[in-house]
């Protein structure tokens, strides 16, 4: 049916230099990386690709409410701001957002265990942010091998 | 007399002498003796300043005095100024301007929001606080927490005119008897009227004295001075008062007053008052350092005419970073009564509180370990629900790569208190009761090592560990009742240990494929996911329950060792997850459009471990859930759950929900909750565009479990380009009274500032998708 098993070459860049804060799902983002080849670099100058880690958050809303007006359940928002830069270019790209939701029930005579069960829906939310980051990552061919302008170097350290 | 008809001075500027030079242009320009100027027609005089352009242009050079007469047109940095007549000296840009009317490139920014107590503690969404790893103040929560500035985004000039300006400097202006709006020219719908308005181009700040602001002719708001900004700077003063009615509390009225302290420190003090109630005074301060942050919120009502008594709420949140991992914070809240919320607020997010946090942590973390130092009490206000206070609670977590292994550990220690109002009597998951008042400490230690293998196409991951419990149990006699009252058992939790082995292997694999739908090309995965369970049983019946309860069922907890969260309670498992999700990716950006997944749970062991008073599960699997997830490029977004129980044959759960979002200010939602016995709802909810600048809204939440409306909303918005009007009306179910009506009224005046409640934050939440009018470019038309 055409289904073939993922290959490790699908990333089109071997090295990556990942600037911005440290978040949560720094860490294991860059496993992530490493299980499928990609090398992550100390200076801009060695990256094929440059990711810039922007800003993560989390959010919390009500869903639904009992009759009552209590809370019976809540949805969960993880969002992760990123943006990529091909080395040969001096723009960065467009702000990209990942965005996980979750629901969750909720009952405020359970609300230790609930907040346990919230803690473990944005955790799940993390480990596909991961998986999403590196998907979108995967699509990007930047320019190797395209030799770079000595201005356009300088230009690229003011910029970092 | 000499006569030229070209130019004094070639104007280009490279051939500027210098900055202080002066450049008279026109058709006709005559020199007198070398001390006056006269040009005529079309005349224009430029200093490195500024440019004055006019009919006819008198300079005499002596005295450095400007006379233009005819059409003046003067332009400044911040914009132009236009008029019949004007005298100056143009080095010191000093002189006057007769009836003149001025364009300015940039709108006064707004002023910060104050809103009632409702409105402001919008970071009271948060209502479930986390203690773990994530802190629940963040900058999120002190942004939110009632500054709005921008509520109108658009860009644009605006204008105004006076009976005169006086020129006090290059960037100093004083307008008599002046006007200001942000409409455009010919329509002048509602501007700011002031005795007397400065204008600083420097600081880029305007301040009106003697001001009001009048709508439609009508004066709506008078101040004795207003300070306001082009930036987005905070000014101090006085800001637009607010109005609305609710049935709880009748006509409300409120003068709130907004005093910027410091650049990081600023504070709004409010009096409101309430026809039912009297005159309640309201405060918040808030500081915002490099190394720490937090609020202070105060509202105290004096003897409430309805009540008698005093009432007041009360927070104090703090952040505060010591660097090198080291983190601390608290938050603490208390309302005077337990109506509070119901009875001064129509804000779900704060009605349906029913506990009120107050806790303190200290956080540690690096590369390897996380600690969490917490103590945490509730006020709780309905009187029933009590949570168990954690009179300290701490946690250790270690996480390391040795070799190709992972090694974690999780080690807490908690003692686990009750509020001396606490009752002894709580229902259990099974419709019954359980009556206890036990307490205790508990020390959990749960080693683990696990040893993922990955690969492109695929992971497995064996894990083993070892998870072990000690309890020291204080009064732990409980008496257990099923639905109908009977006692089912009574006896006594005890101080004991727990030692569990856990093993799991998780494993999955990655197929993909390429498709091709209409014009765009997709990567179609298929992602098969098995996950082996195997814990041994140990009888827990009397250990006693603290943090424990049972996960919902979902794509992420069927992938679970244990289906209770906490510690109380370890599942006996033997047990097989299967699980398969589909995706269909974009060639193009890598985003996920759809999603599916499909997973059930299969026991080789019965259920011998349970939460008190819930009989345990018949059958050898799992409901089946279903997960569907689109997001469509038709701007349709689509989120289907259903969770069916293949023994009984029925849903447990069904959730969908729709919304389409074509374009901002287009918003349709529609959903459908079901939750057995226990939820049953539709929610609609819109906003859609009606012509001419109206906007219509609404949503209805309806509850077809119990056949009764909780959330009602109709509005109606107009944007007339350079204001909006909304006007909404509310019914909400609140968690501590009876229903609440309210009626909104808000007039939001094009970049300066909001008049009236701030009906956007409830229309932000009650209608997903809502875009305030002034947000949507060019709607008005």
């Amino acid at each position: 049916c055409g289904f073939k098993m993922r290959g490790v070459a699908d990333l089109k860049f071997n090295t990556l230099f990942i600037q911005g804060p440290t978040i949560s799902i720094s860490k294991p983002f860059k496993r992530s990386l490493t299980v499928n080849g990609v090398k992550i670099v100390s200076s801009p100058d060695q990256a094929d690709l440059l990711l810039e880690i922007m800003s993560e958050s989390q959010e919390q809303r009500i869903l639904s409410l009992s009759g009552r007006g209590l809370v019976r359940e809540f949805e969960l928002f993880y969002t992760v701001n990123f943006r990529v830069r091909d080395p040969s270019s001096e723009t960065w790209g467009d702000v990209q957002t990942i965005r996980g939701r979750r629901e969750i029930t909720y009952d405020d005579a359970q609300l230790l265990a609930k907040q346990l069960e919230q803690e473990r829906l944005y955790n799940d939310m993390k480990d596909d942010a991961v998986r999403e980051l590196l998907r979108r990552l995967m699509v990007i061919k930047p320019a190797k091998g395209k030799p770079r302008a000595p201005d356009l170097r300088s230009l690229d350290d003011t910029v970092e | 007399k000499d006569t030229q008809d070209t130019n004094v001075i070639d104007p280009s500027p490279e051939n500027l002498p210098d900055p202080d030079a002066i450049i008279i242009e026109g058709d006709k320009v005559q020199v007198y003796l070398d001390r006056r100027l006269k040009s005529i027609g079309n005349a224009s005089l430029s200093t490195g300043q500024q440019k004055v352009h006019g009919d006819t242009i008198e300079y005499d050079v002596q005295n450095e005095e400007l006379h233009v007469i005819g059409n003046v047109r003067l332009e400044t940095k911040g914009g132009r100024i236009t008029g019949p007549e004007l005298r100056m000296k143009p080095s010191e840009s000093i002189g006057e301007m007769k009836k003149p009317a001025f364009e300015l490139d940039s709108q006064f920014a707004n002023m910060p929001q104050f809103g009632t107590s409702g409105n402001r503690r919008q970071d009271n969404d948060n209502l479930v606080y986390s203690s773990n790893s994530t802190t629940p103040l963040t900058q999120q929560n002190i942004e939110d927490s009632g500054y709005a500035p921008g509520l109108s985004r658009k860009q644009g000039v605006s204008r105004g005119d006076a009976s005169g300006v006086v020129f006090e400097g290059p960037d100093r202006k004083r307008l008599k008897d002046a006007r200001y709006t942000t409409c455009e020219v010919g329509s002048d719908d509602w501007y700011i009227r002031a005795k007397e308005l400065e204008l600083d181009d420097y600081t880029r700040t305007g301040t009106a004295r003697n001001a009001r602001v009048e709508f439609q002719g009508v004066p709506i708001l008078w101040t004795p001075w207003i300070n306001f900004s082009f930036l987005n700077q905070r000014k101090s003063g006085f800001l637009a008062p607010t109005w609305g009615t609710t049935s709880r509390s009748g006509f409300e009225f409120l003068v709130p007053f907004y005093w910027n302290i410091a650049p990081d420190m600023d504070a709004t003090i409010g009096t409101r008052f309430l026809s039912k109630r009297g005159v309640q005074f309201q405060g918040e301060f808030r500081y915002l350092n490099e190394n720490y942050q937090g609020t202070a919120n105060l509202e105290y009502l004096p003897s409430d005419s309805s009540t008698g008594e005093n009432r007041y709420y009360a927070k104090f949140a703090h952040l505060h970073n010591f660097h090198n991992g080291w983190t601390a914070a608290y938050n603490l809240e208390k309302v005077s009564d337990d109506r509070y919320f119901s009875e001064m607020s129509t804000r779900i997010v704060t009605t349906s509180r029913v506990n009120l946090p107050q806790q303190a942590y200290v956080n540690y973390a690096d590369e390897n370990w996380t600690f969490n130092a917490l103590v945490q009490k509730f006020q709780t206000l309905d009187g029933l629900n009590y949570p168990l206070q954690r009179l300290p609670q701490l946690t250790l977590t270690g996480d390391n790569e040795w070799g190709p292994f992972d090694v974690k550990l999780f080690t807490q220690w908690a003692n686990f208190d009750r509020n001396n109002d606490a009752i002894s009597t709580q229902a259990t998951l099974g419709g019954g009761t359980l009556d206890t008042l036990v307490t205790g400490k508990r020390l959990v230690a749960y080693p683990s090592i696990s040893l993922p293998m990955a690969r492109p196409y695929g992971y497995i991951t064996p894990k083993l560990g070892l998870h072990y419990t000690q309890y020291q149990v204080d009064n732990g006699a409980f008496t257990l009742r099923d639905s109908n009252g009977n006692i089912t058992s009574q006896d006594e939790y005890q101080s004991q240990s727990r030692t569990l082995p856990i093993f799991s292997i998780d494993s999955g694999l990655y197929f993909d494929r390429d498709v091709r739908i209409v014009k765009n090309r997709y990567t179609q995965t298929l992602e098969p996911r098995m996950y082996y369970v195997y814990i041994p049983y140990r009888d827990q019946s009397l250990i006693p329950v603290y943090d424990s309860s049972i996960s919902d069922l979902n794509m992420g907890s069927l992938f679970l060792e244990n289906q209770f969260t906490g510690q109380d309670r370890i599942n006996n498992a033997n047990q097989l997850t299967l699980a398969f999700t589909s995706r269909m990716i974009s060639k193009n950006t890598g985003e996920q459009r759809l999603a599916v997944t499909v997973g059930q749970r299969y026991y080789f062991a019965d259920e011998k471990v349970y939460l008190p008073g819930v009989n345990p599960r018949s059958g050898d699997t799992s409901d089946i859930i279903g997960e569907i997830t689109a997001r469509l490029l038709n701007n349709w977004n689509i989120d289907i759950f259903g969770q069916y129980n293949t023994d009984r044959s029925v849903y447990v759960r069904n959730n969908i929900s729709a919304r389409y979002n074509p374009e901002p200010g287009k918003t349709l939602n529609i959903g459908y909750r079901y939750t057995e016995d226990r939820l049953d709802q539709i929610n609609l909810s819109g906003q859609w565009p009606l012509g001419k600048g109206w906007y219509g809204l609404g949503r209805w939440n309806y509850s077809l479990r119990e056949n009764q409306p909780i959330e009602g909303i109709a509005g109606l918005e107009y944007d007339a380009g350079c204001w909006q009007a909304r006007t909404v009306m509310q019914r909400v179910s609140t968690a501590t009274a009876d229903a609440n009506y309210a009626l909104y009224f808000q007039l939001e005046l094009g970049g300066l500032a909001s008049i009236g409640q701030n009906p956007l934050k409830l229309l932000n939440r009650a209608i997903p998708g809502y875009t305030s009018s002034s947000l949507i470019p060019d709607s008005y038309q």
